[in-house]
């Protein structure tokens, strides 16, 4: 049986049904309930409904052996994993917003307010610009307007929760999109399915 | 008397089947300190897996370390010449960051390393004696062997910046195809390039098939080499009985300073992360000023562990409940007497809230009375 982990929500569903196009369906999944584990013991596969979060988590740790993950969060926690394939999916960009009209002052600490913290990090790293990060969870918009923070960091899908809060992209810098990842040692040992289930997402995906 | 059997932990009965193993190919067991100069980790950062290493100032003013690894001082404490080969095993704690809690863990280690002339020989060994290691563990395991000069000619060849090196090097690695084509496509690399960078990640599975499918993207003789030499190891292998259990994947790339020739990770079914890690290390002898050659691995005990036992039961097979004016003696002989049909006993004055027991007890001047069945 193969464990797939699959995030909770939009991400997950558009995924789930490139899976059933691909021959995983499952019946329990189209249902609706609230389970969180849901088996399809015919097509030899057992969905897990994750925090998007933490699907990398459960696929490093052999809890899963694939998964569905957005890039954001690859390169925020660096998960020994097999990143496969890009699905193409749930596509944004990272990206340094601020304020409109908003001019920096190179002569001071650069305040940052972001969820990904080490995406920042080294972003800023690479610039050799002295900067303070402030990790905060949600509402991330939040922070330029009440001072908190000169910028954010975060991802960009259309814009605009950022125009409704007055901000705007100052910098692009990474394409971000859902990746299929699977855990090293499942990938030995179940190659057959896996291999199959990356293909089939392949020719989905072209 | 004879004493009841202790249930051993997955680690403790690797540890004592692979001693033996090891011993019986005369690698000698090595006790090392706990502790070693900071400069060594300073001056060889890249040999580790982590740069974080707990320090202190020792008595007499010299900043030294917890270790953060054991080869690295085995390289620099070696006797070893081309005539006289050291042939050696260590069962040690070295201490790394925990990537989960952002801690320091104390990580136990065992591991086997040959120093002197290596020849197809002694790497033969030391891959068998990897694969019997994985073996001893688990039935359902997997070395994957791989030629460091493979990936590191094809690099070569390329002739890019060092950063976008080091970028292709870690998309090979977690077999991103995807990033590598983006990569290869951005350093303008001919499409011929981009097509063995790109199929690089599918080089896995079956030794002979992958060799073949190999031959047909590498670029110079260099990487020819490599190949055939691989391939002349798995011959020996599948002659001595190992064969079935052994793959290729030509993406793994251990540290181009460090690392050249053979290298392998083992891999078993129950857990999901490589538990058995090794190479031929020559470059590293080198830059540590020695002129040998080393190949060696190292067996994650810890890792180990986390297989799922059987759940136990029962924490003691029987308690015995004896009153305050019971003799002393009589409680002992009581004791002794159960041990006697092999069961584990603890004498209590009241049955213990967190003990599960397979059978109760009561002694009363003397007289050993069964009470009940488990709890």
């Amino acid at each position: 049986m193969l464990n797939i982990a699959l995030p909770k929500g939009r991400l997950g569903d558009q995924v789930y049904g490139m899976l059933r196009d691909a021959g995983y369906d499952c019946p329990a999944y189209e249902d609706k309930n609230r389970l969180l584990v849901l088996e399809s013991p015919e097509k030899g596969v057992r969905y897990l409904l994750v925090k998007p979060s933490d699907v990398a988590i459960y696929v490093e740790h052999h809890a899963a052996d694939v998964g569905i993950v957005g890039k954001d969060i690859l390169l925020e926690s660096c998960p020994d994993v097999y990143e496969l394939l890009d699905l193409n999916i749930g596509k944004c960009r990272m990206a340094v917003a601020a304020p409109k009209g908003y001019v920096e002052d190179t002569d001071r600490t650069l305040r940052i307010a972001t969820k990904y913290v080490n995406i920042a990090k080294q972003f800023y790293s690479e610039k050799n610009r002295d900067i303070e990060i402030i990790k905060l969870n949600g509402s991330i918009e939040l922070a330029p307007i009440l001072g908190l923070s000169d910028v954010i960091v975060d991802i960009v899908e259309t814009g605009g929760t950022l125009k409704a809060n007055n901000l705007e992209v100052i910098e692009e810098f990474k394409t971000i999109s859902a990746r299929f990842i699977a855990n090293k040692s499942s990938f030995k040992f179940q190659n057959e399915i896996i291999s199959d289930m990356m293909q089939k997402l392949g020719e989905a995906v072209k | 008397m004879k004493y009841k059997k202790a249930e051993l932990k997955p680690d403790e009965k690797a540890c004592l089947e692979l001693r033996g193993l090891y011993e019986q190919y005369g690698y000698k067991k090595y006790k090392m300190s706990k502790f070693e100069e900071y400069s060594l980790y300073v001056e060889n950062k890249d040999f580790l897996a982590s740069d974080k290493v707990i320090t202190f100032t020792d008595l007499d003013g010299r900043l030294l370390a917890l270790k953060p690894d054991v080869t690295l001082s085995i390289i620099k404490n070696t006797q070893a010449t081309f005539e006289c080969n050291e042939k050696l095993y260590y069962i040690e704690n070295v201490y790394r960051e925990s990537r989960e809690s952002h801690t320091f863990k104390e990580i136990s280690q065992m591991g086997l390393e040959y120093i002197g002339k290596v020849d197809a020989y002694c790497i033969t060994e030391v891959i068998a004696l990897a694969a019997k290691s994985l073996r001893a563990i688990s039935k359902d395991y997997i070395l994957e062997v791989a030629h460091m000069s493979f990936v590191v000619e094809l690099l070569q060849s390329l002739q890019v910046a060092e950063h976008t090196k080091l970028k292709l090097l870690t998309l090979i690695r977690s077999k991103n195809v995807d990033g590598l084509r983006r990569t290869a496509e951005r350093a303008d690399l001919s499409e011929l390039q981009v097509e063995s960078l790109c199929r690089l990640p599918f080089l896995y599975g079956d030794v002979t098939k992958t060799i073949r499918e190999a031959k047909k993207i590498s670029l110079n003789k260099a990487m020819d080499r490599s190949l055939d030499e691989l391939a002349q190891v798995y011959e020996a292998l599948k002659a001595l009985g190992l064969a079935k259990n052994i793959q290729v994947d030509l993406s793994i790339v251990n540290d181009i300073d460090y690392y050249n020739g053979i290298i392998f990770k083992g891999y078993i079914k129950e857990l999901g992360r490589c538990v058995l890690a090794g190479g031929q290390y020559d470059q590293a002898m080198a830059l540590l000023g020695k002129k040998v050659d080393a190949i060696g691995f190292a067996l994650y005990l810890n890792e180990i562990n986390r297989i799922a036992e059987e759940k136990v039961l029962y924490d003691v097979d029987a308690v015995i409940i004896y009153s305050c004016g019971e003799d002393v003696v009589a409680v002992a002989r009581a004791v002794q007497e159960l041990q006697k049909e092999g069961l584990s006993v603890r004498a209590e004055k009241a049955v213990p809230p967190n003990v599960r027991y397979r059978e109760l007890y009561r002694l009363e001047n003397g007289l050993l009375k069964k009470e009940e069945t488990s709890c």
